[in-house]
C-alpha cells in the first residue's frame, strides 16, 4: 500500500491512541511512540511491534508512524493504525 | 431480549464497558453517535473489538448507517467479520432488508462464516415503515426482531414529541405485526426524565412490546424489570 499524505486517526480520550501516519522517506516502517512513561516502559515495547505489524500486514513499505498513547488495549491500537493508514493512502 | 443498550461505537473505553451493565444486547451505533468524518475509524474499531473482547455475555446489535448513504455497505462488509449477532436495518422499508440480506451472502461468503448466521433487525422509523411492518419483517428469512424509533418516526410526521398516547397505534401496529411473525419487538429509547422510564416501558409491555432500548446503562435495570 503507498502512502501519498499524512493521516491522523485516533483520540485523546482515555482508552484511546492518537496515531499519525507519514510517508516514509526510505524503505521500512518507524514507529514513534509517546504516552505515560510508566506504560511505555511496561508495554511500550508490545505496542510498537502492534502498530508496526499492523502496517505491515497492509503492504506499508515505507512509512514514518507517530503515535500518542492514552492506555488504548491492542485493538484500539490496530483500530486507529489501520485508519491513519487508509486515510493516508486515499 | 429485553434490554438493549445503546452505545457509541467509537469509543474505546465505551466499547470495553458495555458489557457491564446487565443488559441482553448492546447495540453498537454506527450511525447517529458518529460524525460524518469518523465513520471509517469506528467500523474498524468496533470489528477490532468484537474480535478482540469477550461479548458472548450479550447479543451484539450493530447499527449501520442509512441503507441510503455510501456507509450502508461498508459498515456491514467491514463489521460482518467480526460475528455480530444482528444488524440493524435503518429507516426499514422491504427493499433494504433485502439488500442488506444480499450484502450479508456476500459477507459471511467471503469470511466462511455459516450462511444466514448473522440477523437483521429492522427499524422503523417513519410511517411508511409502520403501515408496511408486516411486509418488511417478510422480506427476509434473517429478521429476528423489529426496533421502533418514535423520535425519527415523529419527525417524519411532523408531529411533536409528546406522550405516549401518540405512539398507541404504531406501537401496536409494530406488537401485533411482530407477534404474527413470530419476532420480538424492540419499543423505542426512553429520553424524558428518569422516573418516566417504567411507565413508558410498560406502555410498549402492555400493547405487545417484548423489549426496549436503553438509552443509557442506568436505564438496563428498570427495563429489564418491567419485561421479566
Amino acid at each position: 500500500m503507498k502512502l501519498v499524505r499524512e493521516a491522523t486517526a485516533g483520540a485523546s480520550d482515555a482508552g484511546d491512541i492518537i496515531v499519525t501516519v507519514l510517508p516514509g522517506s526510505e524503505p521500512g516502517v518507524t514507529v514513534e511512540l509517546k504516552g505515560k512513561s510508566v506504560v511505555l516502559k511496561q508495554f511500550g515495547t508490545q505496542m510498537k511491534a502492534v502498530i508496526k505489524k499492523t502496517a505491515e500486514d497492509l503492504g506499508v513499505e515505507s512509512a514514518l508512524i507517530k503515535a500518542q498513547d492514552n492506555a488504548a488495549l491492542d485493538f484500539t491500537i490496530r483500530a486507529r493504525t489501520r485508519c491513519a493508514i487508509e486515510r493516508a493512502a486515499g | 431480549m429485553k434490554s438493549l443498550m445503546i452505545v457509541n461505537a467509537n469509543n474505546p473505553k465505551i466499547l470495553l464497558d458495555a458489557v457491564l451493565y446487565g443488559a441482553d444486547g448492546v447495540l453498537f451505533d454506527l450511525a447517529d453517535s458518529v460524525a460524518d468524518t469518523e465513520k471509517d475509524a469506528a467500523r474498524l474499531l468496533l470489528v477490532e473489538a468484537l474480535r478482540f473482547l469477550d461479548y458472548s455475555a450479550v447479543e451484539v446489535v450493530v447499527r449501520p448507517n442509512c441503507p441510503c448513504q455510501k456507509d450502508f455497505e461498508l459498515d456491514l462488509l467491514t463489521v460482518a467479520p467480526g460475528k455480530p449477532c444482528d444488524f440493524i436495518v435503518p429507516m426499514a422499508k422491504p427493499e433494504y432488508v433485502v439488500r442488506a440480506a444480499e450484502i450479508l451472502d456476500k459477507a459471511e461468503a467471503e469470511n466462511n462464516l455459516p450462511a444466514g448466521e448473522i440477523r437483521l433487525i429492522p427499524s422503523i422509523d417513519s410511517a411508511a415503515g409502520v403501515e408496511s411492518v408486516a411486509a418488511v419483517i417478510a422480506a427476509s428469512p434473517r429478521v429476528r426482531a423489529v426496533m421502533f424509533d418514535a423520535k425519527k418516526f415523529l419527525a417524519d410526521l411532523g408531529a411533536e414529541a409528546g406522550g405516549a398516547e401518540q405512539l398507541v397505534y404504531a406501537r401496536s401496529k409494530i406488537a401485533v405485526a411482530c407477534h404474527v411473525a413470530g419476532v420480538e419487538s424492540i419499543d423505542t429509547p426512553y429520553v424524558g426524565k428518569a422516573d418516566g422510564l417504567a411507565a413508558d416501558a410498560g406502555a410498549a409491555k402492555a400493547l405487545g412490546f417484548t423489549g426496549k432500548v436503553a438509552a443509557d446503562g442506568k436505564q438496563v435495570k428498570t427495563i429489564n424489570a418491567v419485561f421479566a
